[in-house]
């Protein structure tokens, strides 16, 4: 409870009560199924309780009960907004655990794959994220223009816009199409051109920069206390990625660098994925100049994929941290545990510190830095 | 070196799970039985009239309140956006139930979720309609043998239209709205 | 050919080195198809969790991931993993709960970010974190106590057709 002071004129002083509020699971900002409850003295927000939980469908239990190479279908909708990036982690770490090679030109259509696919995914946060910030309809749009032709390019080489279930144990199912080089290259022209429209729309924009440098700064040490991964760790000034770190597939020969931002204010966050873009679509293109040729699937995959003893953890670089798979086997067609570590997880567990101390206003802002999907918090 | 646990005492074979009052929680909602006004004031031969072009403005200018649960909300979004537009239709995302007409369920709804669907459903004054996207909406989808998923939405309020697909292409939730269109013209007299 | 489908021995390296850097605490070695791990029991494991983290030859700073296994007659498992900045390191750990009341001490102090890991494992398979500040379930209803994890939990039937009891016609129930 606060009083109006004395000097602001009023006889009798003002006494109030701290209101809360409820930012329900239906909310226009599309973070999906959230639910928060806010203290609020006045605007400023004194404490934050998440829940989560509203879109547990059971990811874990699931691919205890089928085949490893049918869980394929549950894992890619964990992250939903970059399916392909969900299923090379799964498919890697059942690969590594049963011990399968995969045909190099198998790799670097993967790799592909999963860099357009993390463009799409920060797409979209650019979108929503703006949308937060207050150009409502404008940054939406922008960002699914580009998003409308990478979908329309991942139908024509795989058959499905978000989750084509295109990799396989050993390889990817099918081979890329003919003219798949020219219509890349375009969307990589039209992507660089999206992403300089959205460096105008926003970093060029005096409210945006007032409004988000300077929020909510963290430190390396509280971010690694608070579990951050991702770009969230990466705007606060350590460059650590995944794909640098603790490379898999074939990330080793391949030149890019880790954006990082300096103090972990919400700009950094959104700066640091808005440079990853650039990074991953010169990913892309060294892929496309260094494609081998050969087959795509290797040639002896057994009928039933039967795994003996054995555990594994598999960490890779997902859109929004560190995308964790473990899986345990103890003979036959099934896991006997899989676990799914998801960054977006960890990342808001550490919500209530980040908010309380904030304005309203900025608390969604905030929320809408971290990036977070519920298909993986939920699991 | 660790000794075995007494998994009976424990209870970690023999273990029932315990749901509580649950049941009460996912009893589905009353369906919604009114009439307009103009029904009951005018006579038998001008309801006719008026109740078609009632039913022509309703179909065209359709409010969908954007509930988006799962990835079906991205393809949902997708819909709304320049390439596949609905405005088009007069159909706008309105966030507040109140002021909307068409909830669009799009995405897995949970056993956690179902008494926030109900209240929404129940805010939405008539008359409203429910579109069902995607199969989890319909009957639990790939999700329905996991016991804390509600197999379909139907179970819980009523729906007219359901749009298979997982997720369900942008032409495919067009073509839903377009068969609430028609349904919405042949239902007129019992729109209420 | 993918450049890492063979298990890496520098991580046996690391589980060595976190023997000799802590020769009091006892806990067994093994391999996995990634990293190290460390076999340890319950009553030992604050102790290893504070030399991983303020020990200078080894500061595992960062807590990835907290897996809860239901492993049937050998009881409840919880296996944690954790990294290194500084020295780029990872390694694994298991612990087996206590078998007379399956509880595992809590590490939120050490690593904060072990909270909502805890809660997750907790009430997923039936453990249970003593000194853990905050015990509620997190992805469940707050007022159901099942734990689906589990390998005696059920699962739901699918619906062949809604409403009609006894299926399509002319196929067997």
């Amino acid at each position: 409870m606060t009083t109006w002071p004395e000097s602001q004129g009023t006889s009798t002083s003002l006494e109030t009560v701290d209101m809360t509020i409820n930012v329900g699971p239906q909310h226009p900002a599309t973070h999906g199924v959230f639910r928060m409850v806010l203290t609020v003295d006045g605007e400023l927000v004194k404490d934050c309780e998440p829940y989560i939980g509203y879109l547990h469908r059971g990811l874990e239990k699931l691919t205890e009960n089928a085949d490893y190479r049918q869980a394929m279908g549950w894992w890619d909708r964990t992250d939903y907004l970059a399916g392909m990036c969900c299923e090379g982690a799964y498919v890697m770490a059942v690969e590594k655990l049963a011990g399968i090679e995969v045909p190099e030109r198998a790799e670097y259509i993967r790799v592909l794959m999963m860099e357009l696919s993390r463009i799409n995914s920060h797409f979209m946060f650019l979108g929503a994220f703006g949308a937060d910030v207050g150009s409502f309809g404008t940054s939406f749009t922008y960002g699914w223009r580009e998003r409308e032709r990478i979908y329309d390019l991942f139908e024509e080489v795989a058959g499905d816009r978000m989750f084509p279930t295109y990799f396989k144990v050993g390889g990817v199912t099918m081979d890329l199409p003919e003219n798949f080089e020219t219509r890349c290259r375009d969307i990589l022209s039209s992507i660089r051109q999206g992403l300089e429209d959205f460096d105008g729309l926003l970093t060029g924009n005096e409210v945006f920069v007032e409004r988000c440098r300077d929020l909510n700064p963290v430190t390396p040490e509280q971010a690694i206390a608070w579990g951050f991964t991702g770009p969230m760790l990466r705007a606060t000034g350590l460059g650590w990625d995944i794909r640098k770190a603790e490379p898999y597939s074939i990330y080793e020969r391949l030149n890019f660098d880790i954006p990082t931002g300096k103090q972990g204010d919400v700009f950094d966050r959104y700066w640091v994925r808005l440079s990853e873009m650039y990074q991953s679509a010169r990913i892309v293109e060294q892929c496309l100049d260094e494609m081998p040729s050969g087959r795509v699937l290797n040639p002896d995959l057994p009928k039933t994929l039967r795994i003996d003893e054995g555990e594994l953890y598999l960490p890779t670089e997902g859109t929004k941290g560190e995308y964790g798979v473990y899986l345990m086997a103890q003979g036959g067609t099934n896991a006997y545990r899989a676990k799914l570590r998801s960054p977006s997880f960890s990342n808001l567990s550490a919500l209530r510190e980040l908010v309380v101390g904030n304005y309203v206003a900025d608390a969604i802002v905030i929320l809408g830095s971290l990036d977070i999907v519920l298909g993986e918090v939920d699991k | 070196m660790t000794e075995k646990p007494n998994t009976e005492e424990l209870g970690l074979l023999s273990y029932t799970p315990d749901y509580g009052n649950e049941e009460d929680r996912l009893q589905p909602v009353e369906a919604p039985n009114d009439q307009a006004l103009y029904r009951v004031v005018l006579p038998g031969v001008m309801q006719t009239g008026v109740d078609t072009v009632i039913a022509m403005c309703r179909k065209s200018s359709l409010w969908p309140m954007t509930f988006g649960l799962a990835c079906c909300a991205i393809e949902m979004i997708g819909t709304f956006m320049p390439n596949h537009d609905l405005d088009r239709f007069g159909i706008v995302p309105w966030p507040s139930p109140r002021q909307s007409d068409v909830m669009i369920v799009s995405g897995t709804v949970t056993k956690k979720m179902a008494p926030a669907v109900k209240l929404l459903y129940e805010q939405m004054p008539n008359p409203k309609y429910v579109i069902s996207m995607g199969a989890c909406a319909t009957n639990g989808g790939p999700y329905t043998e996991y016991d804390r998923v509600l197999q379909g939405v139907d179970k819980i309020i009523p729906v007219d239209v359901y749009v298979p697909g997982c997720p369900p292409r942008p032409e495919s939730l067009m073509e839903g709205f377009i068969a609430l269109q028609e349904k919405i013209m042949e239902e007129k007299k019992n729109a209420g | 050919m993918s450049t890492k489908t063979s298990p890496d021995s520098g991580n046996i390296k690391t589980a060595e080195l976190i023997r000799t850097q802590l020769p009091n605490i006892p806990f067994e070695i093994s391999e996995t198809k990634t990293y190290a791990d460390l076999k340890i029991e319950p009553e030992n494991f604050l102790s290893l969790v504070d030399g991983l983290n303020k020990n200078d030859a080894l500061s595992f700073d960062l807590l990835r991931n907290i897996v809860a296994i239901d492993m049937g007659e050998a009881g409840l498992w919880a296996k944690y993993h954790f990294y290194s900045f500084v020295h780029g390191h990872g390694i694994q750990v298991t612990v087996p709960a206590k078998s007379t009341d399956l509880t595992i001490p809590s590490i939120t102090k050490t690593y904060p970010t072990a909270n909502w890991h805890e809660r997750e494992a907790a009430e997923m398979v039936g453990l249970k974190f003593q000194g853990h500040p905050d015990p509620r379930n997190l992805l469940l209803e707050e007022d159901l106590d099942i734990h689906p994890l589990r390998k005696a939990h059920p699962l739901q039937k699918p619906e062949i057709l809604q409403g009609i009891e006894d299926g399509p016609p002319g196929v067997e129930q």
